[in-house]
């Protein structure tokens, strides 16, 4: 059952690079409600990936207003702390380090938090299981297909319990069968935990699952399409 | 330079004037070096190493010499101590101001030969004319400008000889004045042949501050002759007593 | 997982350069301990030497450069110093450096007055003193016996005169244990310096304070010019030798220092350079800039300590192979102590932090966006 309130609400968002030279946002107005799986997409440069790293507060918006539960990011007084808290991230690129095991590069997102060692490591064990890696632990990324570091990637945006997931073409690196199994996945877990998913596609099989699409253009919202 | 630089390198206390102030004549820096060799007495211990022109080495010498500069007669007794061939064998050597040099050669209790002062002492480069630098007391001194030697600078000075039957007619000094030390002496024939080079390469600071000594020292020539000297022991202020230069004073026979 | 081992399986992540970077590092440490190790180790033997003998006091003339201080005419100076109050014995001491055999480097040679103090913290291992202060003989520490390969019965040859070897001693000095000690008189006549020492050593009475000790020196300095009073400490760290080693190890360490932070902070500034896009990622899971700086710091302190460890045991190693080669035994005593270990660590952990500050810095400034898109 969604909530109604919006979890996250933007307003006139620009974002704007080279001295204003490059508008990657131009006015962006949206609204977000908690445990919404909202799809955007869009021509390559319309603003799309620009949108997501300024809902993750990877980039600091030129002017415009957000806010992340009525709480707006211009208050926040960390952002790591507010990314550590509230949101992950999956990446097209999966963004592994190569030098851990699977196991390891899901925990070293909790480095740094509260809490026991072996906590993180029961919660991460229990991620990469849920998503069919039980057998992969110890294995480091080169020694895993595409789709099962995707899945690693996505424990990983998942152990610090997040509210909002921001994946970023996460099934553009992938062959069909192992998005769809990605994907599956991803939305899965997504709906059983009632987080809120924000995700920038270009596959139309990957935004029909969505229950909004938002299309982007010229850095502005185009329309939206509910489903 | 290389009364200078024995002087030094024999340990020879000497007391020259303010150095601060570089001497504008030839005069006045030859009258700084006689000066700076001046002493009542000094010893010093050396350890000789020769190459021979073919590259090979006789047996590492050891030698003490005793010395007393004053403006009116210089002497010096140069004495063997090892190796044991050569123990005991000694040289006194001794100039008197208008007077030639003498050199005495004996063996303890032995008889007394007189020597050529440009003969060299135990077949090593060193020389009693040169140990005495009788250069600084020639008439034709000029200086030459400014040169380094083991990247120290120093004040190129040019003596010739009154004598034109100098078996040493003219020498090149390179003097570091701040150290009252001649850092290099060429010496030359009346054909201005390349005799003996005398080159300083370690100094050390008299106990009284009051100039440098060479420490370390080597003399090429003649010929490709290489004679390495380094002083590991001695006496700024050795007490000459009445016997030490007593040989000088009793008949030899000529050698 | 915890930062410490992220960053250590970082420094794994390349092992070639994190071996080049703690070589560097071992071998500055390693320097700077086996230099300051003998210096002090040198300082030590000497002051060892002179507390041993008894002395309280030492009359000499220095000279700046000299390894041995001046001699000078015994005599005269004794008789004013004996005259001070409560100095109680005044023993004139003869040393010089001087090579005795070709197959060994050059030896202390020390002449002592015959049935004087100076004789009292030697103990005799075989043969016997000196019977009287003309006698041609000489006695040999333990050490020197080794390298010369004497024993009693046998001959040294001391600037060209024989003397026959009566006695081997043991000192609690090693620069004694190495050493040839000969009468007064014989080093004078061997030497040449008749009536001459190098020091005066000077026993006062047990009723003498720190007060009357000032007040002998100043006694010294103003009755005698030219001569000073001073105690051995005092005699020792205006050594020659002792200086120069002790400005070698000091400048070692600050080269040292200067090398290693310069190494670490290269290794630390290509390893971030290299790293841009993971520390995008770390930022991008929420790792707060003080989390990446600590990292950055821990993987240089790794380095360094690592690098310190290493440099320690291989300063031992130099400072022990020094004192067993034949150019060198008798001469060093290097001396370690557990707070020099933990100075020197501290040392590694000084070059870990300063060389690791200003990468760590670099690294928690990037912008998660613009690191993130870093090839």
């Amino acid at each position: 059952m969604m909530d109604q309130t919006p979890l996250l609400r933007i307003k006139g968002l620009t974002l704007h690079f080279d001295e204003g030279r490059t508008k990657a946002l131009n006015g962006v107005d949206l609204e977000v409600r908690a445990g919404e799986f909202v799809a955007i997409v869009g021509p390559s440069g319309s603003g799309k990936s620009s949108l997501l790293n300024v809902i993750g507060t990877l980039d600091q918006p030129s002017s415009g207003e957000i806010s992340f539960r009525a709480q707006s990011y211009a208050e926040l007084k960390d952002s790591s702390l507010f990314r550590r808290a509230h949101i992950g991230f999956v990446f097209q690129s999966f963004h592994l380090i190569p030098t851990l095991s699977a196991l390891d590069n899901v925990i070293v997102a909790t480095i740094g938090c509260d809490g026991a060692t072996g906590e993180h490591r029961a919660r991460a064990t229990e991620l990469l299981t849920q998503l069919g890696l039980r057998d992969r632990l110890g294995h480091f990324p080169g020694k895993l297909s595409g789709g099962e570091r995707q899945r690693v990637a996505i424990a990983r945006a998942l152990i610090n319990r997040p509210e909002m997931v921001l994946a970023d073409e996460p099934t553009g690196s992938l062959d069909s069968a192992n998005a769809a199994q990605v994907l599956d996945m991803l939305t899965g877990i997504v709906k059983q935990q009632g987080l809120t998913l924000i995700m920038v596609t270009h596959d139309a099989s990957v935004s029909a699952r969505a229950d909004r699409i938002i299309h982007m253009r010229d850095g502005r919202i185009e329309h939206e399409v509910t489903a | 330079m290389k009364h200078f630089v024995l002087c030094l390198l024999l340990g020879c206390l000497c007391v020259p004037p303010a150095y601060a102030a570089e001497p504008e004549t030839a005069a006045s820096l030859v009258a700084l070096m006689r000066q700076a060799q001046y002493s009542q007495g000094f010893e010093a211990r050396m350890n000789v190493f020769v190459t021979k022109a073919n590259g090979a080495h006789p047996a590492p010498m050891k030698i003490a010499v005793i010395g007393q500069f004053s403006a009116a007669r210089q002497r010096l007794l140069v004495r063997a101590i090892a190796p044991e061939a050569l123990r005991e064998t000694s040289f006194a050597i001794a100039k008197q101001a208008n007077r030639g040099i003498k050199t005495v050669k004996y063996r303890a209790g032995g008889e007394l030969i007189g020597t050529d002062a440009q003969a060299r002492l135990f077949d090593t480069g060193l020389v009693a004319w040169d140990m005495l630098n009788p250069w600084w007391e020639w008439a034709s001194q000029s200086l030459e400008g400014k040169d380094r030697v083991g990247g120290r600078e120093c004040l190129k000075m040019r003596s010739r000889a009154d004598e034109q039957d100098s078996p040493v007619r003219e020498v090149e000094s390179c003097i570091d004045v701040q150290a009252g030390l001649a850092l290099r002496t060429r010496l030359f024939d009346g054909g201005h042949n390349l005799l003996r080079t005398i080159t300083v390469e370690k100094v050390l600071r008299k106990h009284d501050g009051s100039g440098s000594l060479a420490k370390k020292l080597n003399i090429t020539g003649p010929a490709k002759l290489r004679t390495d000297i380094e002083v590991y022991a001695g006496d700024e202020e050795y007490l000459v007593s009445d016997e030490t230069f007593a040989v000088l004073d009793r008949p030899m026979r000529a050698e | 997982m915890n930062l410490f081992r992220f960053a250590l399986d970082n420094l794994y992540r390349r092992p070639a350069r994190t071996m080049l970077t703690v070589s560097a590092i071992a071998l500055g440490i390693a320097a700077v301990v086996a230099l300051t190790s003998i210096a002090w180790g040198f300082e030590a033997s000497w002051q060892r030497a002179n507390d041993a003998r008894g002395t309280d006091l030492i009359v000499t003339r220095m000279a700046s450069e000299n390894t041995m201080p001046s001699p000078f005419r015994a005599e005269q100076v004794q008789q004013v110093v004996s005259q001070l109050p409560h100095v109680q014995e005044v023993v004139g001491l003869l040393s010089e450096m001087l090579t005795v055999s070709q197959d060994a480097p050059p030896m202390f040679v020390f002449g002592w007055v015959h049935g004087s103090y100076l004789w009292e913290h030697l103990k005799l291992q075989e043969g016997r003193w000196p019977n009287k202060s003309n006698e041609q003989v000489v006695v040999i520490g333990t050490l020197a016996g080794e390298m010369l390969h004497k024993k009693v019965g046998d001959t040294v040859e001391i600037e060209g005169r024989i003397f026959p070897v009566v006695g081997i001693f043991e000192s609690p000095a090693l620069v004694e244990n190495g050493a040839l000690i000969l009468t007064l008189d014989q080093a004078q006549q061997v030497t040449d310096k008749p009536g001459k020492v190098n020091v005066l050593n000077i026993k006062v009475d047990s009723d003498t304070g720190e007060a009357d000790l000032a007040r002998i020196k100043e006694q010294v300095k103003t009755s005698l010019p030219g001569f000073m009073a001073i105690t051995s400490g005092e005699l020792v760290s205006k050594n020659a030798v002792v200086r120069i080693s002790k400005a070698m190890s000091n400048a070692t360490i600050l080269i040292a220092g200067l090398v290693g932070a310069l190494v670490v902070f290269n290794t630390m500034l290509m390893s971030i350079n290299e790293r841009t896009r993971e520390i995008g990622i770390l930022l991008a899971l929420g790792w707060q800039r003080a989390t990446i700086m600590k990292l950055i710091v821990s993987e240089a302190m790794i380095l360094s300590l690592v690098g310190g460890v290493l440099g320690i045991l291989l300063g031992v190693g130099i400072a022990w192979g020094l004192e067993h080669i034949e150019l060198m035994r008798g001469k060093i005593d290097a001396i370690f102590s557990v707070p020099f270990f933990f100075a020197v660590l501290g040392l590694s952990v000084v070059l870990g932090v300063s060389g690791g500050a200003y990468p760590a810095f670099k690294a928690s400034r990037l912008l998660p966006s613009s690191a993130l898109r870093q090839e």
